[in-house]
């Protein structure tokens, strides 16, 4: 398996923040197209006709939702510079390393929707990423390529960088940033229909994952149809998957979608486990926890997983991030910590977030303290389900406690007897607080 | 302090041209609460109930509506000289417990948290202190930065 690179072009040249090193490498090439040589509807024909998807984890056309939004006056563009997905670290790699390549590409996808004005909502305690973010927009103004008619469309764009907490819920919906901008909480709102965009001060807004963004340049300036000739027919183009755990080499590696398992990204790019064990997999988008041979057989490819594609594959393919932890790691722990920070997260608005996360994440770290009478554990586990099937069954507005309660039930799969084990009296804590461990090198350092 | 000599103070720290930059990047002015904090945290201010006050009366909103945005933020809430231990999924894994536990013996536990994932997970176990990301902790590592962030015995 081998590295293919799109989203990630250039990103290990040195000073590749730099507008000259960008400049130098075709930088600014696509929007140039998009902006002097194509009009705004042909910018959408080439985008669709690559079959890009979004890259947050929803798998959905990006030039299908432009066509539907085109006619919704849409004002803004907000960028997601947040990765509301713990273990996924490519939108910052990205916003650290290639700002020009996400100012690009918004400003591409504001052309198209004939937005004005791009927000980049980017994690406030990223403060690297929002300091190199902020320096490549003043570079990118004083240059002409933003707020100044740009090419024959004399279009012209404002960005501005907005600071939000982070994380957000997981699968919180398009109008959780938009909230933020206003200051209202940040919250899902219900939507008023399947298609409806957000709205930002009583605008609509479309919002869209840095990553997502930061293929266009490249698809414009290259062509869809060699975008198109990667990848599968219904998931054409690569996928940024992020690496960390106990491997030998964690990182951020692009390959081709479908040339390959979750495996063999981590035994041919990150230099395999650290442990000749049974390694376990956390998807972090709600697929269930894999355990060895299972990890070799998971396609990276988002047409094999019953999510997004319908295929065999249980679970969420999500945005292709995996966390991998050696045989010595309890289950119960990480499904412990992973409910408690969930609950925390949730806004409450729904009963799931309401009452469900936080009473089942009390229990579950009740069990993982050990020797604990009076667990209900077949309760626990009927309200763990209904949790899981709550976005399904209408009873939430968002997607956060399903994903929450798939992981993890994912991962007490994965030893089913751990449960049952703890409720006895006398068991000792389930700790996973190990000794300090550090990679043998890092693929794409920080 | 006079809350005229407060407001001056804050104008001075964000610059007169920059705030007006700020405020009219937003259709309405309340969008430019959060990115008058962060600018103000970032140049070390704390964002005490003056500056919450200063930045309500700036932004045309109440107090209540700055802190329940600034209720988001668990950074804002910590010492700006903290030091933010990562405990995401995978910085757990990979020993945060230790970095914890080793920085609180060697620097006191008031001095040491910890935060949610940072999202630098490649670079697992992290933390952040000053807003700049240490990662790939090993012992010498953090002996070295807690040797460097040691304070002065204060003078009797």
């Amino acid at each position: 398996m081998q590295e293919r690179r799109w989203l990630l072009e250039g990103v290990e040249r040195p000073d590749a923040d730099a507008l000259d090193v960008y400049r130098r490498n075709g930088g600014y090439g696509g929007a140039w197209r998009a902006f002097d040589e194509i009009d705004a509807r042909a910018v959408i024909d080439e985008v669709e006709k690559a079959g890009l998807r979004g890259a947050g984890g929803g798998w959905r056309h990006v030039g299908t939702r432009w066509r539907q939004a085109a006619g919704q006056d849409v004002r803004a563009l907000v960028v997601d510079v947040t990765e509301s997905e713990a273990g996924r670290f490519r939108d910052r790699k990205l916003a650290e390393r290639l700002p020009h390549r996400l100012i690009e590409g918004a400003l591409i996808a504001a052309h198209a929707l004939a937005a004005d004005e791009v927000y980049l909502c980017i994690r406030a305690d990223w403060r690297r990423a929002r300091s190199v973010l902020g320096h490549a927009l003043a570079e990118a103004e004083a240059a002409g390529w933003i707020g100044r008619p740009l090419g024959r469309s004399g279009h012209a764009v404002k960005f501005q960088v907005h600071p939000v907490p982070g994380p957000l819920p997981a699968r919180g919906g398009d109008h959780l940033l938009p909230n933020l901008i206003e200051c209202s909480r940040p919250e899902p709102r219900a939507a008023d229909g399947v298609d409806a965009l957000p709205t930002l001060f009583g605008a609509s807004v479309f919002v869209h994952c840095a990553a997502t963004l930061g293929y266009l340049p490249s698809i414009l300036s290259r062509g869809a149809d060699a975008f198109r000739a990667l990848g599968g027919k219904d998931f054409p183009g690569t996928v940024a998957v992020s690496v960390s755990g106990h491997v030998r080499r964690p990182g951020l590696f692009e390959i081709e979608i479908g040339s390959g398992s979750f495996g063999d990204v981590i035994d041919d790019l990150a230099g395999g486990t650290v442990a000749d064990g049974e390694s376990l997999a956390i998807f972090c988008d709600g697929a269930p926890a894999l355990r060895g041979e299972a990890i070799w057989s998971a396609p990276v490819d988002p047409a094999a997983w019953s999510h997004p594609g319908g295929g065999p594959q249980m679970g969420s393919f999500g945005s292709g991030t995996i966390v991998v932890a050696d045989e010595s790691v309890a289950p119960i722990e990480l499904a412990a910590n992973w409910l408690r920070d969930a609950a925390e997260l949730g806004c409450g608005q729904c009963p799931g977030c309401r009452e469900g996360s936080a009473w089942l994440a009390k229990q579950l770290q009740r069990l993982r303290e050990g020797g604990v009478a009076g667990v209900d554990l077949p309760a626990f586990e009927a309200r763990l389900q209904e949790l899981a099937t709550s976005e399904a069954d209408g009873l939430s507005i968002c997607g956060h406690p399903t994903v929450a309660a798939l992981i993890t039930q994912g991962l007490l799969q994965i030893a089913p007897e751990d449960l049952s084990q703890q409720a006895k009296p006398g068991v000792e804590p389930c700790t996973n607080d190990g000794p300090l461990r550090t990679a043998d090198s890092i693929h794409l350092r920080f | 302090m006079s809350r005229p000599a407060i407001a001056e103070r804050l104008r001075a720290t964000i610059g007169e041209s920059r705030l007006r930059e700020v405020l009219q990047a937003y259709k309405e002015p309340r969008g430019a609460i959060l990115p008058l904090v962060i600018l103000l945290r970032d140049e070390g201010v704390d964002i005490d109930a003056d500056v919450t006050a200063w930045i309500a009366h700036t932004c045309e909103v109440s107090a209540a509506i700055v802190l329940g945005a600034l209720s988001g933020f668990s950074e804002l809430s910590r010492d700006l000289d903290s030091i933010a231990v990562c405990e995401g999924l995978t910085c757990r894994l990979m020993g945060a417990s230790s970095v914890r536990a080793l920085l609180q013996e060697r620097l006191g536990e008031d001095r040491v948290c910890t935060s949610v994932c940072q999202n630098a997970c490649s670079s697992a176990p992290t933390l952040q202190v000053h807003g700049v990301l240490y990662g790939g902790l090993h012992e010498d590592s953090l002996n070295a930065l807690a040797r460097r962030l040691e304070r002065p015995a204060s003078r009797d």
